[in-house]
């Protein structure tokens, strides 16, 4: 019996340190803690864990803060001028690279589609084998004109 | 000045209104960061860095918002990251152990020049079994948990920063209670 009441008191000691329970359960485990040495020790033990974060709060701080972050502020600043620069020599350039691998891609089309007409039967094929496969699938364009022919 | 004013002044590149703005809250991120790291020079680098952010981001702060709240909670992401990072530095770190290297880490060197050893000994002891255990904590249990008890901020506060309600934040903060009264008591019959 006293065992079961020791565990249900070890349960709430968290709670009791914090005062979160009501005034009725504190009174129930002062009168426990001050009969019961185990659950005493145990009391004392997470009370002295966590007065550690009393001890550790609210640390003096470092009255220079502020030269520090000026200080790194100025380095990105110098080290971060470069790069902008040749970002911005990029974008200079991009309009001309992106109508470049337009135009390669085009030539390539053009070039694949002369040399190998026959492939274009071989996708149109596979492609309505597809439809039957996948009933749940949409209804491929390309399938209603193959049927229209 | 009002953090408003703050901010809006730093939007126009005013310097002394960030200075302003850092000596402000200072205190407060160093704390927060500290909570987290329990290393103060850790925390005033990370403290740094959520300033750093701060000035290069300010243009996309909303008017409406709280200037604590952001503080709060780009201090928390750096210094779970900073945790996070410092893992990985640690692995690496026992992998050199392990393949003969003798390099010493400044978190080897004992603690020498104490007056009282075996007092700050047990002190050491008794903090960093209270360090683990609330790490080992569930991410947002943890945090709630650090912010409330490090840095007193009430539930509503904490509820904003982690953008979560209200009953969230009791119910996490209930639930890392128990798991950290359960992992002292497992430390405890060890001993
Ligand atoms: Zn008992």
């Amino acid at each position: 019996m006293q065992k079961m009441k020791c565990k249900s008191i070890h349960k709430k000691l968290i709670f009791f340190i914090d005062g979160e329970l009501s005034s009725n359960k504190n009174q129930k485990i002062e009168e426990h803690l001050s009969t019961c040495q185990e659950c005493s020790k145990l009391y004392q033990e997470l009370k002295s864990s966590l007065n550690v974060i009393e001890k550790e709060k609210n640390p003096k701080t470092n009255p220079y803060l502020y030269t520090r972050i000026k200080q790194r502020l100025d380095d990105i600043n110098e080290s971060s001028s470069k790069p902008i620069f040749a970002i911005q020599q990029i974008k200079l350039f991009q309009p001309a690279l992106v109508s470049f691998i337009i135009g390669l891609g085009i030539f390539i089309g053009i070039s694949i589609g002369n040399f190998y007409p026959l492939e274009n039967n071989n996708i149109a094929e596979s492609q309505s084998e597809q439809y039957y496969i996948n009933d749940l699938q949409q209804e491929h364009v390309e399938y209603f004109l193959l049927n229209n022919e | 000045m009002t953090d408003k004013d703050l901010i809006k002044a730093i939007k126009n590149n005013d310097q002394q209104a960030f200075k302003q703005l850092v000596e402000n809250n200072q205190q407060l991120v160093v704390n927060i960061c500290n909570g987290f790291l329990h290393n103060i020079a850790d925390a005033e680098d990370i403290a740094q860095e959520v300033f750093i952010e701060i000035f290069l981001s300010v243009n996309k702060f909303r008017e409406d918002a709280k200037l604590s709240t952001w503080l709060y909670r780009i201090a928390v992401n750096k210094s779970l990251n900073h945790i996070r990072n410092n893992k990985k530095h640690k692995i690496l770190n026992s992998i050199d152990n392990i393949s003969g290297s003798d390099k010493k880490t400044e978190n080897d060197l004992p603690d020498v020049n104490a007056s009282q050893p075996e007092k700050i000994i047990e002190d050491k002891e008794q903090s960093e079994i209270l360090n683990y255990s609330i790490n080992t904590l569930a991410k947002n249990q943890k945090i709630a948990f650090t912010l409330n008890k490090y840095d007193d901020l009430s539930y509503k506060q904490i509820s904003e920063i982690m953008g979560v309600s209200l009953s969230s934040v009791e119910s996490l903060m209930h639930r890392a209670k128990k798991n950290l009264q359960k992992k002292l008591f497992h430390f405890y019959q060890k001993k």
